[in-house]
């Protein structure tokens, strides 16, 4: 009997672990598509390289994890780790390149200098958790309820989600381009326009989806 | 109440200016603006009259400008004085209650919210009427680059505001919890 329970929970926790990956791995595929995107589209806003004026897939950062929760989160590191090593490999593009040699010139850039890793490891971490960590500063103990929360977001919790992920974001972000030495030249001026573009960008983008899950719905329930 | 909020701003202004010159990006724009944070709990406090008080006291600032733009002299100081009062009526919903009713609704999200639309009003604000009316005025104080301009004005107002509101929370919460386990209570 008790073997019996053992492999039914066994089976409950794969198939717990097989949602959360799907779950990763669909939100890894909306944060590149999302990200790819705004690179097309509203690139004349950058001020530089990885810093906007108007981040609208900042509003993602927090939409997936009200939607998935911490699967969201992982998701959008791997995204952002991936879409690093991508610039950082700049001939992946080129009809020779293929996974290996991208790997291996990750691996070399980061065996030339290791802080480059813990730069992107904090990059990463910044971009996909920032939204969960003022989720859980700002709305703390409602984690399971999160789900619901997006369709009833107000301004007042929009704007202040938006407000602290956006600082927990370019800080780490600045700091991990600092840790790397790179040529900043005005580290501050970057710090800033990275705040202003994550908070008009999350907070334009969440609005935006508010608005069309409540129409959503609307027409859920309509039919 | 209004000459109260003029001159507490009056006062944080120059104390800001003295203390956080270093992070001062244009003349008049900081990377760490305090004040925002003041005129906040001014509007919080005092609603329409402690708005006033900001009002006329960047309106006293602003005298030296008047010969390179009237209009955006007359403007701006108005924007500075009624963003957080205006915010708070429109996003919040608590501009038509008293001061202690205004507090007593009041929760960290709708300050952080308050904190936030009203820094996105004040620079924008600023920043487009710079744009428009004021141009000679904007080239004369060094505001060339206006979006970069604004982005330092906002991320200044929200860091500052921010830090002043809730820094002495952080350290009431710091000091509070080791005064609570006293120093025989062992590690």
């Amino acid at each position: 009997m008790d073997h019996k329970l053992t492999d039914r929970e066994n089976t409950t926790n794969r198939s717990g672990i097989l949602q959360a990956s799907a779950r990763s791995g669909l939100c890894f595929a909306i944060w590149m598509t999302a990200s790819i995107a705004h690179e097309w589209f509203l690139g004349f806003l950058h001020y530089r390289d990885g810093v906007d004026l108007l981040y609208l897939p900042h509003s993602l950062r927090i939409a997936l994890v009200l939607a998935f929760g911490l699967s969201g989160a992982l998701g959008m590191c791997l995204a952002t780790a991936t879409l690093i090593l991508l610039a950082m490999a700049p001939d992946f593009t080129s009809p020779d390149a293929n996974l290996l040699s991208i790997m291996v010139t990750a691996a070399q850039v980061f065996i030339d200098k290791p802080s480059t890793f813990a730069s992107l490891i904090l990059q990463a971490l910044a971009s996909g958790c920032c939204g969960w960590l003022a989720l859980r500063i700002l709305v703390p103990g409602r984690q399971a309820s999160y789900a619901g929360m997006l369709v009833n977001l107000d301004l007042r919790t929009i704007l202040s989600v938006v407000t602290i992920a956006s600082v927990i974001n370019s800080g780490v972000h600045v700091g991990a381009w600092l840790l790397l030495d790179a040529d900043l030249g005005d580290a501050s001026a970057r710090f800033s326009v990275m705040l202003t573009g994550d908070v008009l960008g999350g907070v334009m983008g969440l609005v935006l989806i508010t608005l069309s899950t409540r129409l959503f719905a609307r027409e859920g329930k309509m039919t | 109440m209004l000459a109260l909020s003029l001159l507490l701003w009056l006062l944080s202004w120059h104390a800001n200016a003295w203390a956080f010159s270093f992070a001062e990006v244009d003349p008049g724009v900081s990377l760490l603006f305090l004040p925002h944070g003041m005129r906040v709990l001014l509007s919080l406090l005092f609603g329409f009259w402690g708005a006033s008080g900001i009002a006329m006291a960047s309106l006293l600032f602003h005298r030296n400008l008047w010969s390179d733009g009237p209009w955006a002299s007359m403007i701006t100081p108005l924007i500075s004085g009624y963003c957080a009062w205006f915010a708070m009526k429109i996003s919040l919903g608590l501009g038509n209650h008293s001061g202690d009713r205004r507090l007593e609704k009041l929760d960290s999200r709708s300050l952080i919210g308050l904190i936030c639309l009203s820094a996105l009003i004040n620079s924008l604000g600023h920043a487009l009427i710079l744009s428009t009316l004021g141009t000679q005025a904007a080239e004369a104080h060094g505001h060339v680059n206006l979006s970069s301009t604004f982005a330092a004005m906002f991320t200044g107002e929200l860091l500052g505001a921010l830090i002043m509101l809730y820094a002495p929370r952080m350290i009431i919460m710091v000091f509070g919890s080791k005064t609570k386990r006293g120093p025989s209570d062992g590690p």
